[in-house]
């Protein structure tokens, strides 16, 4: 039998260990995320030295980027920060929709908030062709179908979940919904004239070429973060045991609705700047939860700073690998991500 | 716990008709009746999740829905019957999430929740499959870390939905040696289902007997255990049988042989 002594200096071991990984893995990720982003500013197609940079850091800094490497840095700089907050925020999204959902193959556009996102911003290049209103009506496009899905499965979302349920209501009602705003795109796509067709195909792809530098996409993303981390544990017991995180002590129906409406509002944040780049949500969440566990408390935090590294990679990889033509970044976190989904959901049947 | 004029229906169906009840600490209850009697349906509304649709289930003279959920946390754990992991978690993992009500600001488990979550697996012989992803768990030994979690929750009641489906005679018998501990020498009261009269019979003191048709029999299972009320309540004749100092129930008749 085991003695009192050593099981408990082991345990002690066990909880300093848990804690010193997550807090090593954080800070590894934290580190690779700003790598990611130093490595982005440097590589195109006019490469900058490294002293380089830190002088045209320091101009911009001064607010008096004058020299070529500053302009250039300026340029790479915003659209690498661009590239990291859609993609942590897509990914965190990704994590919250597949505890709602307690589905490891949920991502963040399977409920329909995306295709609203597409259609407002179709119609608009349709229709007007201001570049600003598209990203305001992607917004708007979003923001309805989540409150359309919000009332369809109001219900479904507040409790009334079976012991073991997987939200049957709310996955098919935000399929169905997904399908009819795909029916609509398709619709606009096909009446579009052809000036207008490249342009709404890249949005469809996601694309970061024409992203602008803005504070919002940053406070929503730290609001989400914030959120989550608070939330992180009720998020663990939700994931385990469904409705009956009840009997622990979870207020079931508050989380999902939030956990709901927090995901709709990161993805509508994420797709009106950049465009529905799919994968990411999907793929990220996946290798992290492979990588570090599926514990929410270290999960959340780490995928998150994974996946805005990862879209700063993939979208340099975007703009330099066929430079000077630029590809939409949804092309590259596609062709990357379905051959590593595949190989982690063999990996996962044969376990 | 108590129940009061409690009431509970299927669509058109009663399950349950005016239950007046009370449950003390150090009572083992043994939740008996047919398949689709209500008896999850019962201990589901125990737990809170699910509305009574008639009276009140009390807790500390309290209606349950008045409790805070982290407080009544603290007060009852509830074992369901099925599971269905979405998630890769460790087997200790699901039994420190049971450590939940008692965790408040802190973010990370301390020593104290490992301990208990420790020895919780090791009470159910689960120690060594600490580190196991729950998916990959046979039946038996995920119903074992499913009870670990709801002791290691640490609630003077316990609210146990077969708690010995999907387990071996002897882990059968080692979980039943346990419940009888926590009645009789720890003091908590223990609520279960079970479809095992003789198994049952040897831990539980007393019995809640569903019959299906909103009628109910509840009493010292020495009383309430008879064969003519439990053949009246699971319809088929019941006989009893002495072996040494101990009751056998058995079908009174054997129509396949």
């Amino acid at each position: 039998m085991h003695t009192m002594e050593p099981a408990t200096s082991n345990v002690r071991l066990a909880a300093r260990k848990s804690r010193g990984k997550a807090v090593i893995v954080i800070i590894v990720l934290a580190c690779a995320a700003l790598a990611s982003v130093l490595f982005a500013c440097v590589v195109g197609s006019v490469s900058i030295s490294v002293p380089e940079l830190f002088g045209a850091l320091i101009d911009i800094v001064r607010g008096e980027p004058s020299t070529l490497a500053a302009t250039l840095l300026e340029l790479r700089l915003g659209r690498a920060l661009s590239a990291f907050v859609t993609g942590a925020t897509l990914t965190l999204a990704g994590v919250m929709m597949q505890a709602l959902l307690r589905n490891p193959l949920a991502d963040p556009y399977v409920l329909g908030v995306s295709g609203g996102a597409a259609v407002g911003a179709l119609a608009t290049m349709l229709f007007f062709s201001v570049t600003w209103l598209v990203d305001v009506a992607a917004f708007g496009g979003a923001v309805v179908v989540a409150f359309i899905l919000l009332g369809l499965a109001y219900r479904d979302l507040r409790g009334g979940l079976p012991a073991e349920g997987n939200a049957p209501m709310l996955l098919l009602t935000g399929v169905i919904v997904a399908s009819g705003c795909g029916a609509l795109v398709t619709l606009m796509l096909s009446i579009a004239p052809d000036n207008r067709l490249r342009g709404m195909v890249f949005w469809l792809i996601g694309d970061l070429s024409t992203t602008q530098m803005r504070g919002l996409p940053w406070v929503i993303w730290m609001a989400g973060l914030a959120y989550a981390i608070r939330a992180a544990r009720a998020i663990n017991l939700l994931a385990l045991h469904a409705a009956a995180a009840a009997t622990l002590g979870v207020r079931v129906g508050r989380l999902r609705l939030e956990l709901f409406l927090c995901s709709a509002l990161l993805t509508a944040s994420a797709v009106s700047s950049a465009g529905s780049i799919g994968f990411v949500g999907l793929i990220v969440p996946h290798a992290c939860r492979f990588a570090f566990g599926p514990d929410h408390r270290l999960l959340l935090p780490a995928a998150t700073l994974a996946g805005g590294g990862f879209l700063v990679l993939a979208d340099t990889l975007a703009r330099s690998v066929l430079a000077p033509q630029q590809l939409p970044v949804g092309v590259i976190t596609a062709l990357i991500g379905v051959p590593v989904f595949l190989v982690q959901l063999h990996h996962l049947q044969r376990k | 716990m108590q129940t009061h004029e409690l009431s509970l229906r299927v669509g058109e169906r009663v399950l349950v008709n005016g239950l007046d009840w009370r449950v003390e600490p150090g009572q083992c209850w043994c939740v008996i009746g047919r398949n689709g009697a209500g008896k999850s349906t019962l201990l589901r509304t125990l737990a809170g999740l699910r509305d009574a649709d008639a009276g009140e289930v009390r807790f500390d003279g309290r209606d349950i829905h008045r409790w805070p959920l982290l407080e009544l946390a603290r007060k009852r754990a509830y074992l369901p019957q099925g599971r269905n992991d979405a998630f890769s978690y460790r087997a200790i993992d699901t039994v420190l999430a049971a450590r939940h009500p008692y965790q408040d600001a802190r973010y990370w488990d301390d020593d104290a929740d490992l301990l208990t979550a420790y020895d919780a697996l090791r009470a159910l012989d689960v120690g060594d499959l600490a580190e196991r992803d729950v998916r990959t768990l046979s039946g038996g030994e995920r119903q074992r870390v499913a009870i670990a979690a709801v002791l290691a929750q640490d609630t003077p009641l316990l609210l146990l939905d077969e708690p010995c489906s999907a387990l071996d005679l002897a882990h059968q018998i080692g979980v039943m040696e346990l419940i009888a501990n926590l009645c009789r020498k720890q003091g908590k009261a223990v609520i279960m289902v079970s479809h095992d009269l003789n198994m049952s019979y040897g831990v539980a003191s007393h019995a809640l007997l569903l019959m299906g048709d909103g009628r109910w029999h509840a009493g010292a299972a020495a009383e309430i255990m008879n064969p003519a009320l439990l053949g009246a309540c699971l319809g088929y004749p019941i006989d009893t049988v002495r072996h040494g100092s101990r009751t056998i129930f058995i079908p009174a008749e054997n129509r396949y042989e």
